[in-house]
């Protein structure tokens, strides 16, 4: 997002908020990379050291050397991914279509998407493990996928359907007069436009399963089939917590979500239509 | 490069609303057809029903020989402009004018030539690199104009394509949409509220209210010769002046008793209007244009019996010419503009509007007299409104 405001002449106080602001969100990320490059002396240690006096990545070996970690990852990957992309197709054809055509039932149709949100997962986790169990899909990536897009399409609908609600329809007549059919309507003229709005609508998506605990932790067992939350989340043990461990894995967890940021936040600016109509 | 014509096209909505009704019309090759009403009169449905973004409930529509009711807009063969302007903001100018080329496989070269072509027209040779969102207003409805001429298409669509840019720009933009349209002589037609755009631009205007087509003719003519109260009001600026009078006979002659005012008005009235004779003693609605008002100061020689008396109002001092409003004790008549001020000025009184030279001397509140060119009296039936 861009602002317009001028940063060079601003007050004092101004920075002074940015670097309280910043603090707050700085000193657990600082706290985590301190806490993985300790040993087990200094972990203990009182007062707690805020900076470790001889640094060690053995935690971060050890993750992949006493726990099967690379499974973790690679199932978070391709779950979370797959689960991306088939929300971003359906929710950006049904947001398009949404708002484009009426037709019957259109508005109860996006009620009911939005009612869907309504319900606690905790409700809905044990109905989802005797669906999964009867469609043989427990302890299975593919029933994550399918538990995941079941939660991320119905509101990645809606945010697509505010998007595309943006894009003048003028466009998509002019483009029909232009001598586009539907199908080249919405592919050359307005999918590309759409584009912010995929951006923001796959990053929900992505955090969305990329964080999901809950439904990991039932609809698996196998070491196989776990996710990274659900392997983290293993590491606190009944009689001792490996906080060094602990620490090494969040930092392997939250390295994808930065780099999947990195590459699209480019496209999560909001000016793609300027000059398409008069505003 | 054709003919087209609208037979009997209506539009009605589900909830039965007749947005536009039994509208017929005949446009020739060539021919710059501006379709000018009130807001939300059924023009622009009118003109959406001609490019196949509105479906035509009953009707027929025909361009050349080809009838077009059931085409997809692609099939239609005609490009439109629209009010604001809907260009494809991914795509640069040339692509932007480029793009319906694109879509019929037009070869590299020869779209290249093209769009050169159509932008030296409209002068954007230099922001042919440009995205849309880099230009100004004017800019963009010219590259929205070269979108449209591009393609050599049958007809011209515009939907008001001069509303979104500022006064000046207008003027300007309406020459040149002028001088483009009669360079390509692609058959156009243009929808407009702006009675001025209506009359400079178009080769025929046709005035509708209320998705009812009023009159079809060459601006003079309407101008001249308005057929009903509604055209008589709505076509010209200001608008005619329209009240409720009487003519009564007098020896030879007949004067028209207006309110309290009685004015003289030539002998051979009724002859060149003869269905003016059942009218006689009965009350009629008059109109009278702004500009055949002159300060009777101004002309000495008009004859005292054909002016009318009054009390200035309102004084607008333009430069070339001076409007003076003053009130006239005669009952208004509602010409049935929704976008009209309210010029009712109660149930005996009307508002009137005339256009003086700027060498008037008439102030606010000065009782004067006011000189009416009575060759120019315009007759209505006070019922039907229509013009006798």
């Amino acid at each position: 997002m861009r602002s317009s405001a001028s940063v060079g002449g601003a007050h004092p106080l101004f920075y002074g908020v940015l670097a309280g602001a910043c603090a707050m969100v700085l000193t657990p990320v600082l706290w985590m990379v301190s806490t993985s490059l300790k040993d087990r002396t200094e972990l203990f240690s009182d007062p707690p050291l805020l900076w470790p006096e001889s640094p060690s990545f053995a935690a971060f070996r050890s993750v992949f050397t006493d726990y099967p970690f690379a499974d973790y990852i690679t199932n978070s990957l391709i779950v979370v991914l797959t689960a991306t992309a088939i929300s971003l197709v359906f929710s950006t054809l049904a947001g398009y279509g949404l708002s484009r055509f009426r037709f019957s039932g259109r508005g109860a149709f996006l009620g009911f998407l939005l009612l869907s949100q309504m319900f606690p997962s905790v409700m809905l986790v044990i109905p989802y493990f005797k669906i999964m169990k009867t469609a043989g899909l427990l302890d299975s990536r593919l029933g994550l996928i399918v538990t995941y897009i079941s939660f991320t399409i119905p509101f990645c609908t809606w945010m697509m359907y505010g998007y595309f609600k943006s894009i003048p329809r003028d466009l998509d007549e002019a483009a029909s007069i232009d001598g586009c059919g539907p199908a080249r309507t919405f592919f050359t003229v307005i999918l590309p436009l759409a584009l912010p709005g995929m951006v923001a609508t796959a990053v929900y998506a992505f955090i969305t399963g990329w964080n999901e605990y809950l439904f990991a932790l039932i609809l698996t067992n196998s070491e196989t089939q776990k996710t990274l939350p659900v392997g983290i989340g293993q590491l606190i043990g009944q009689y001792k917590v490996e906080w060094n461990e602990l620490m090494a894995a969040s930092i392997y967890s939250t390295i994808p979500l930065m780099l999947f940021f990195l590459f699209l936040q480019r496209y999560l600016i909001s000016s793609l239509t300027a000059g398409a109509v008069k505003d | 490069m054709a003919t087209a014509t609208l037979d009997g096209i209506s539009k009605i909505y589900d909830n039965g609303f007749r947005a536009v009704d039994e509208l017929s019309l005949d446009l020739e090759d060539g021919e710059f057809l501006v379709l000018v009403g009130p807001s939300g009169c059924g023009k622009s449905t009118a003109l959406r029903m001609i490019a196949g973004l509105e479906e035509i409930s009953s009707g027929e529509l025909r361009v050349g020989e080809r009838v077009l009711n059931e085409l997809a807009p692609k099939d239609r063969d005609v490009a439109m402009v629209f009010q604001n302007y809907a260009l494809y903001p991914q795509m640069t100018v040339g692509q932007n004018i480029g793009f319906p080329l694109k879509l019929r496989k037009v070869g590299k070269q020869d779209l290249d030539d093209q769009v050169r072509r159509a932008a030296s027209i409209l002068e954007l040779m230099e922001q042919l690199d440009k995205k849309p969102g880099q230009l100004s207003g004017g800019q963009r409805q010219r590259v929205a104009m070269g979108r449209a001429i591009v393609r050599r298409p049958s007809l011209f669509l515009m939907d008001e394509p001069l509303s979104n840019l500022d006064a000046k720009l207008r003027v300007q933009m309406r020459a040149d949409i002028a001088s483009i349209q009669k360079e390509l002589g692609v058959t156009t037609f243009y929808v407009t509220h702006d009675q001025v755009e209506a009359m400079t631009m178009g080769h025929r205007v046709a005035v509708i209210k209320d998705g009812v087509l009023q009159q079809v003719a060459a601006p003079e003519a309407l101008y001249a010769r308005p057929e009903n109260v509604f055209v008589a009001a709505f076509i010209g600026s200001p608008s005619m002046n329209l009240c409720e009078a009487t003519l009564v006979r007098v020896g030879a002659g007949f004067r028209l008793m207006l309110g309290d005012q009685t004015l003289a008005v030539p002998d051979d009235i009724v002859d060149r209007r003869p269905a003016l004779s059942t009218y006689v003693g009965e009350p009629i609605v008059v109109g009278f244009r702004p500009e055949h008002l002159e300060d009777a100061a101004l002309v000495p020689d008009h004859p005292l019996a054909r002016t009318l008396e009054a009390t200035v109002g309102v004084r607008e001092a333009l430069g070339a010419e001076t409007l003076i409003h003053f009130p006239l004790s005669a009952a208004p008549v509602d010409s049935g503009d929704p976008d009209a001020l309210d010029k009712l000025g109660g149930d005996e009184t009307s508002q009137c509007t005339a256009r003086f030279g700027p060498a008037t001397r008439a102030r606010v509140g000065d009782r004067i007299r006011i000189a009416l060119d009575t060759e120019h009296l315009h007759f209505f039936d006070r019922k039907t409104h229509l013009a006798v």
